[in-house]
């Protein structure tokens, strides 16, 4: 199974929600990661990343959307996952990024 | 007929998967059948499957660089456990103790341990069933 990306720009809030959906992993963790530096490219804004419709991620799409919340947070933005399920915090938890990739 | 009647103690189910990326969702979808067979509640099945997945993660990274084409995934089906190998024999792999799935792994399993005897690699990890009186 693969995974899909929406996004929308809300100019109300002057940030991305990005919707991900579906698995990923180490497959698709490269491919995820430049998709969600091109959204923040094509408009500079904080990026809201909605992760209820994500079935599974592993610590290499962690790593991923570490690396685009370093560069995002060296652009001025912010990066921040919602909805996480209890899969993905638990991830998130064990390896000390709960706190800086949700808030 | 359960799956244990025939066979309580020892049953394995052992799969060599290429170096590529694309099957490690094959595995982990694998991990959850396995474990969902032996009576492992969805905890235990998630923590299988995500362990089982960086575990594969883990290897790829650490082999596709020279060239390996395959290793083994062996999941050990036991009363009340399931104890899971990875393996190849390799050159030089390129394994790092500080990955961050090695980190989810130990957390996830008991009795982690990777092992190198005759050239041979091995990541064995293990869980045991909270009710294993069911089975």
């Amino acid at each position: 199974m693969d995974y899909n990306i929406v996004a929308a720009y809300s100019a109300e809030k002057k940030q991305w929600d990005i919707k991900v959906t579906g698995e990923v992993d180490i497959f698709c963790a490269e491919d995820f990661r430049k998709r969600i530096m091109a959204i923040f490219k094509e408009k500079p804004a904080r990026l809201s990343i909605d992760c209820g419709g994500l079935l599974y991620l592993d610590s290499t799409a962690v790593a991923a959307l570490l690396q685009v919340f370093k560069a995002v947070r060296g652009c001025g933005g912010d990066l921040t996952l919602v909805s996480a399920g209890p899969t993905l915090m638990r991830l998130l938890t064990i390896t000390n990024l709960d706190k800086i990739l949700t808030k | 007929m359960e799956w244990h009647d025939k066979n309580p103690d020892i049953e394995n189910v052992e799969l060599s998967l290429p170096v590529n990326a694309a099957y490690v969702s094959a595995a982990r979808q694998t991990a959850a059948s396995i474990t969902g067979r032996l009576g492992f509640d969805a905890d235990e099945i998630e923590d299988v499957k995500m362990a089982v997945s960086e575990a594969c993660a883990y290897f790829i990274k650490a082999l596709d660089y020279c060239g390996h084409q395959s290793y083994k995934l062996c999941f050990g089906l036991r009363q009340d456990y399931v104890e899971v190998s990875l393996s190849c024999a390799a050159v030089n792999p390129a394994f790092d103790r500080d990955d961050y799935g090695l980190v989810l792994i130990k957390n996830l399993m008991e009795g982690f341990g990777v092992t190198q005897n005759g050239g041979v690699f091995t990541l064995v990890m293990a869980k045991r069933h909270k009710d294993s009186g069911l089975l």
